[in-house]
């Protein structure tokens, strides 16, 4: 039984890298045509370098840029990441509690209603006051920022579950933490995807704000810099590359939501 | 008949307690101050209370972000609910403009900004801009879903009373698709709020967000609190406002959730 | 009557031939998937065949439609949530305007008063229950007094005993409103108690296999579903339905006349 399952799982996989696979052409194709539009149109219209330079020289900053691109992106996305993790130890030790404590869950209700979308923008400057400049920061605001809706989401996921298998789990006399196991946690799984598809670009966001307002390293800041500085080759690299990764964040966990929602409504 | 005590305990554990424990909180703050205890990021309700009757530019400042956030909204209300009726009618372009509004709702407003400012130069055009790509989203989405709504058999009604499209669109399309609209202006409202005043970081003289980042720079916790305060309550105003409306308009039962 | 389905073309009905008189009552009934429903549509131009020709009384569907010759009931009330019990009623002769005046509507207080609903006038679909919901249902069907009554398992989603209730209520506005009634039902006690003929359909392909005439007297009364008569009935068409399947030749489907 098992096995026929599994069988069903990797056809599913195969399909979807199959999709993945074509979007990822389509997607390569279209920013190709894109770039020589873009450097038909600038050299076409004369177009002066300040407003849109060319795909190539954007190009070329790319390469003599590059360290300082990839260095700032790391901090950046080292910022994220590591607030992210916080952010969804703290979100599921915290969902999991009110799921076994129906009290806690509705004293926390009005907070959790009142902060479920904490903007970056308000928080940020909050969090400098307390801790300053640098890394810090913005570790804090992307876990303050993405906590709210994984909370919500996980915590969600953990009640909405079928009234059958409640009883039916029930009957079998499972205790708190089996029926955690075997029928929360899995049908939790839907939401928890959809509260990190909103974290996940919430996240980027969160980190990219913290540096513009705090002045610390970062692609954010190297944007704000550059725009200033009027090195618009950078800037547009700059500008590229965040694109690029709250496009690839957005969709890696937009494909993760669909992909464990059709897992579990076949 | 509802008992008189339910309704009042209604009230009480929806509107009273949370009331009750922010005046609470306040206090304690405030006494926290008087005992010399306060951590320094913390200000105290009065601090923050001077900081608006000291503040002489305050007004004008909450004016000017409003200004933006709305013409932002307004312009992104347009273009979105326009966008959407013709992607709903001319079914080949209904994937374009969604990914179309999909994209512009995952660039980041960071990218964005300094860009606009090199384009559009120093002003609040800038600002005005940001606000509308930062709310065209849920507009878009929640007027596409809405205009979809009709199920088959409501449309095989339509059709054995032979009513032209025309009719089509005013007995059912339109109709149906209100709660969804509502819920997106209602999403949408928050947006252009923070969309104006993130705007504002990036270079803007005048401005709740121009007002927070001199706040920072010069330590200035209460007016960064203050600031921090007004854009919550101003997003909270903006949603609250539609809700209101649409508690209004909407009189049936309808449960509306917009997929994002 | 052919659907392109995913993989092989389906065919959902053949060789059907279904002639109902002037007010009188019919029902169809059939087994799930046997094309009862998407006969209903036929003659209702929802849908359009994909072979054969439909004709209420000599005129296109299309034509019968236009002439709002008759009224349908779906499965669910479908009432627009925004519109009370008197504007839900009252849609039909909105949407028909003045210009249809060969068919003089009937007031939407008639209509009310005669499915039993007064007082809930102002009512809000969300308001009502799945019984009265249909109820006003029903009264729309009627607003602009069609020659035809189709009604698709309109009483499916309720209870047994709401049903036999609304089942008497059916009759009784049938009765008082004179007009000609198509029924489908999966319920055999219904089908039988209701009508005047019972069609019998079979699946795949969809036809009709059997008519069992229904000789009660009118007005049907509960208690009539004691007697003999109506127990012969109902075996009758129960062995209508559960009797073997013959072989069928496939051809187009035939005249389908509704007088």
């Amino acid at each position: 039984m098992s096995k026929s399952r599994n069988e069903a799982v990797n056809q599913r996989i195969a399909t979807a890298s199959r999709s993945v696979s074509r979007r990822v052409i389509s997607v390569v194709a279209a920013a190709c045509a894109v770039l020589l539009l873009w450097q038909a149109a600038v050299v076409g219209f004369g177009i002066p370098n300040y407003i849109v330079p060319p795909p190539l020289s954007v190009l070329k900053a790319f390469v003599t840029e590059g360290k300082i691109l990839w260095l700032q992106t790391a901090f950046t996305l080292m910022g994220a990441a590591i607030g992210l993790v916080v952010s969804i130890s703290f979100a599921t030790s915290t969902a999991v509690a009110f799921a076994m404590n129906r009290g806690l869950a509705q004293a926390s209700l009005p907070v959790l209603i009142a902060f479920r979308s904490m903007p970056a923008a308000a928080i940020a400057p909050i969090i400098m006051l307390i801790l300053g400049r640098g890394l810090n920061t913005s570790i804090a605001v992307v876990a303050i920022v993405t906590f709210f809706p994984l909370l919500v989401n996980l915590a969600r996921g953990l009640v909405t579950v079928d009234r059958n298998a409640v009883e039916l789990l029930h009957v079998y006399g499972a205790s708190r933490w089996q029926q955690l196991r075997y029928m929360r946690v899995p049908f939790a799984m839907p939401f928890l995807f959809t509260g990190l598809r909103v974290a996940g670009a919430s996240a980027i966001l969160g980190a990219m704000l913290s540096e513009w307002i705090t002045g610390s390293r970062g692609l954010g800041n190297l944007i704000l810099e550059s725009g200033e500085m009027r090195e618009t080759e950078i800037l547009w690299a700059a500008v590229l590359v965040s694109v690029v990764i709250a496009l690839t964040v957005f969709w890696l966990t937009s494909a993760a939501e669909r992909l464990v929602v059709h897992w579990r409504q076949p | 008949m509802l008992p008189r005590r339910s309704l009042a305990r209604r009230m009480w554990s929806s509107t009273g307690m949370p009331l009750a424990a922010i005046i609470v909180l306040l206090g304690l703050a405030e006494s926290a101050k008087y005992f010399g205890v306060l951590p320094v990021f913390l200000p105290s309700p009065s601090q923050v209370a001077a900081e608006v009757v000291d503040n002489p530019a305050l007004l004008g400042n909450v004016a000017s972000t409003a200004y933006k956030a709305a013409s932002g909204y307004g312009i992104a209300a347009t273009v979105a609910v326009g966008a959407a009726a013709i992607a709903v009618l001319v079914r080949p372009l209904y994937g374009s403009i969604y990914n179309l509004g999909v994209g512009i709702h995952a660039v980041p407003i960071i990218a964005t900004a300094p860009l606009l400012a090199l384009w559009l130069g120093v002003g609040p055009q800038v600002q005005i801009t940001i606000a509308a790509l930062a709310s065209q989203f849920p507009m878009l989405v929640g007027t596409m879903q809405g205009l979809q709504s009709a199920d088959a058999q409501q449309r095989e009604l339509m059709h054995v009373l032979s009513a032209t499209r025309a009719q089509m669109l005013r007995f059912l399309l339109l109709p149906s698709a209100l709660p969804y609209l509502f819920a997106g202006f209602k999403i949408a409202a928050p947006s252009a709020i923070l969309g104006a005043v993130t705007a504002e970081w990036a270079g803007a003289d005048r401005g709740v967000g121009a007002m927070m980042l001199y706040a920072l720079f010069s330590y200035d916790t209460p007016k960064v609190w203050l600031a921090v305060l007004i854009t919550c309550l101003m997003a909270a105003g903006g949603y609250g406002f539609w809700a209101l409306v649409e508690h209004v308009a909407i009189y049936w039962d309808r449960d509306v959730e917009i997929a994002e | 009557m052919v659907f392109a389905g995913r993989g092989e073309p389906v065919v959902a009905l053949d060789k059907v031939d279904l002639h109902l008189p002037p007010s009188r009552f019919g029902s169809i009934i059939g087994p799930s998937g046997c094309g009862k429903s998407t006969l209903l549509r036929l003659i209702a131009d929802v849908m359009q065949p994909t072979a054969g020709i439909v004709r209420l009384g000599g005129a296109t569907p299309a034509a019968a439609r236009r002439d709002y010759a008759f009224g349908f009931v779906f499965q669910s009330p479908t009432l627009l949530p925004w519109r009370n019990v008197h504007e839900n009623i009252s849609l039909p002769v909105e949407i028909a305007g003045r210009t249809r005046a060969q068919r003089p509507p009937r007031s939407a207080e008639e209509l009310i008063d005669l499915v039993g609903l007064q007082g809930f006038e102002k009512a809000l679909p969300h308001q009502l229950s799945g019984g009265m919901q249909q109820r006003v249902a029903i009264a729309r069907a009627l607003a602009l007094e069609p020659d035809v009554l189709l009604l698709d398992e309109p009483f499916g989603a309720l209870d047994e005993i709401t049903r036999q209730r609304m089942n008497l209520e059916l009759l009784r506005i049938w009765a008082e409103s004179g007009t000609t009634a198509l029924l489908v039902t999966h319920s055999i006690a219904e089908a039988v108690f209701m009508a005047d003929q019972v069609h019998i359909m079979s699946a795949r392909p969809g036809r009709i296999t059997a008519v069992v005439d229904v000789p009660l007297p009118r007005p049907r009364t509960l208690a009539m579903m004691r007697s003999s008569v109506f127990f012969d009935c109902v075996n009758r068409v129960r062995d209508g339905l559960f009797g073997r399947d013959e072989a069928c030749t496939p051809g187009s489907v035939q005249p389908v006349e509704v007088y």
